[in-house]
């Protein structure tokens, strides 16, 4: 009898906790979203409806001028897209690569002077970039490279961030290295061994530096905003500024503008979602 | 080794060239000047220097509201529950929104007349909120918006608890432990060197928090969104004080390494590693 009580009680207990947390993650979810609710609506309201006061919440009617003006009218918004694509795809892709090579180095590579050079790697991604940041700058402007997309996308030539390197360099720590040994004795070369052994079984945490890659390089900036003042050569991130305007703020533009900037990292988000949760968490957890 | 000469020719080189420019005056026209300590006299008489490392540390006070919130999410995600899977995408998606994006969307959001959150508050009867146009709620405002980031740490933490042995769980509930015994004796010490791990990360962006200040605020009002960062852009791309604002930036980087050794040294005693 006593036991059954307990039970009940215990179920009991469970269903509390189970509607404390729905109400909480409903509530939460809610707060979550309505910032992107409010972006999308004001993405198909109209500039007067926009700055209607009292706001309300729904347009009369859903058109798609604000995504018109921003997209063609304004701006030449897809000249931007491209460019943001351009650096994207060079940028992640020289990063795979140059990461890669270098990871498998710190990975199989073991003299004293790798280990420090190792730890060099680590203090690296506590150091605040600012520090570089202004005599990065000066050294660029004085070889005339400001408005050139090479001070952008020369680090990602040279194994990209530190954090990169350690993920991949982590992974492949884990690979037996008696698979190399016997492909070594077949009679392959270093570099057949890292082609055709290491990078197949390097695939998801690739796909997660790619992802970590694309995001930094689409998101990003600080960068474009110091190195490139011609505005032919602005990144999306930095376009989409440029509906701030010192009289006025063109809001539903921008919105429209934001909207489409997001929907290339929602897509990949959608079909990699694992390889972003993978991503955060490797880095933690290790 | 590539990364040998990226390092030297990226990292290594620009940060001598750096220190050395922090002993100069230089507007990047006129020659260099070395003047020796005179910036780094300067900057502690500065009165915006103090400004900023307020703003600055007023935000990094509250860093702790974020993470608590990341465990409180991260725990109820935890739980067997139904459409764990939206609830988590959902808390994430804002984090996969570019900073650009959602800063202006925030700005949006905060405008007093036409913004959504006055509007909200409005249909409840709560009078208009100055949000970022006031001393008083600038912080507060802007805290409200890095809240809304807090997904990657909830996936973090969600992480962290589901690597927390099911046996061990067991084991306290046999010897009588009840729930809340359970999680401050077992659950919290196993995953306290990830709550270390967010502190020093936490920290270490909440210093270089910049875009918010460069696109929201510019700053203001009166200095209480003067986050170092955007000081040290404002003095080198905007007043081109080269040499004033690399001595900025070696500040900054002493501060971040005094700040993360003490999270370090206070966190030895609390943090608790299975190996």
């Amino acid at each position: 009898m006593s036991v059954k009580l307990k039970n009940l009680t215990k179920k009991q207990r469970s269903l509390a906790q189970n509607i404390f947390a729905y109400v909480v993650l409903a509530i939460t979810s809610i707060g979550f979203i309505l910032p992107l609710f409010w972006m999308v609506l004001t993405s198909f309201k109209s500039y007067e409806e926009n700055l209607a006061y009292p706001p309300r919440w729904f347009p009369a009617a859903f058109n798609f001028n604000n995504y018109r003006e921003a997209l063609f009218d304004f701006m030449p918004y897809f000249r931007y897209f491209f460019n943001s694509v351009f650096l994207v795809v060079v940028g992640t892709l020289a990063t795979l690569v140059s990461a890669t090579l270098v990871a498998y180095g710190f990975a199989r590579h073991k003299s004293k002077l790798s280990k420090i050079l190792f730890y060099v790697l680590l203090a690296t991604m506590m150091l605040p970039a600012q520090t570089t940041l202004i005599s990065s700058y000066v050294v660029w402007a004085k070889l005339g490279m400001v408005n050139t997309y090479v001070p952008l996308l020369i680090g990602t030539f040279f194994g990209g961030s530190a954090f990169y390197i350690f993920l991949i360099r982590q992974f492949i720590s884990n690979i037996p290295i008696e698979l190399e040994e016997a492909a070594l004795v077949e009679g392959a070369n270093r570099f057949q061994i890292f082609r055709i052994i290491i990078v197949p079984l390097l695939k998801p945490v690739l796909a997660t530096v790619a992802i970590f890659s694309f995001q930094a390089i689409w998101n990003d900036f600080i960068g474009p905003l110091i190195y490139i003042k011609d505005e032919r050569l602005y990144t999306v991130a930095q376009a989409i500024t440029l509906f701030k305007m010192p009289q006025e703020t063109l809001w539903g533009p921008m919105m429209a503008a934001s909207i489409v900037t997001i929907i290339p990292i929602m897509i990949i988000f959608a079909v990699a979602q694992r390889y972003f949760i993978s991503g955060i968490t490797l880095g933690a957890v290790k | 080794m590539p990364w040998i000469i990226g390092f030297f020719v990226l990292t290594l080189g620009p940060m001598l060239f750096s220190l050395f420019l922090s002993f100069t005056k230089w507007d990047m026209i006129t020659n260099i000047e070395m003047v020796g300590f005179d910036n780094f006299i300067t900057i502690f008489q500065t009165s915006d220097f103090y400004k900023s490392l307020a703003a600055t540390f007023i935000w990094i006070c509250f860093l702790p509201i974020g993470i608590i919130l990341a465990l409180f999410l991260a725990n109820i995600l935890n739980q067997n529950i139904k459409l764990k899977t939206l609830f988590r995408t959902i808390i994430y998606l804002p984090v996969i929104v570019p900073a650009v994006v959602y800063n202006l969307l925030w700005l949006w959001l905060f405008n007093p007349d036409y913004g959504m959150l006055n509007m909200i508050l409005g249909s409840f009867g709560i009078e208009k909120v100055s949000w970022l146009l006031s001393d008083k709620t600038v912080m507060i405002s802007l805290i409200i918006m890095s809240l809304w980031q807090v997904g990657g740490n909830v996936i973090i933490f969600l992480a962290a608890l589901q690597g927390v042995p099911v046996d061990i769980q067991e084991a306290a509930e046999m010897d009588g432990a009840n729930g809340w015994t359970k999680y401050f004796h077992i659950t919290l010490p196993m995953i306290s060197p990830i709550l270390l791990f967010q502190l020093v990360m936490g920290i270490i962006g909440g210093l270089q928090v910049f875009t918010p200040a460069q696109l929201m605020t510019a700053g203001g009002p009166n200095g209480r969104t003067l986050f170092f960062v955007y000081y040290i852009y404002r003095e080198a791309f905007v007043k081109y004080n080269m040499g004033y604002a690399s001595a900025l930036s070696w500040v900054l980087f002493a501060i971040i390494l005094v700040l993360v050794l003490i999270v370090f040294k206070v966190s030895r005693k609390k943090v608790f590693y299975v190996s």
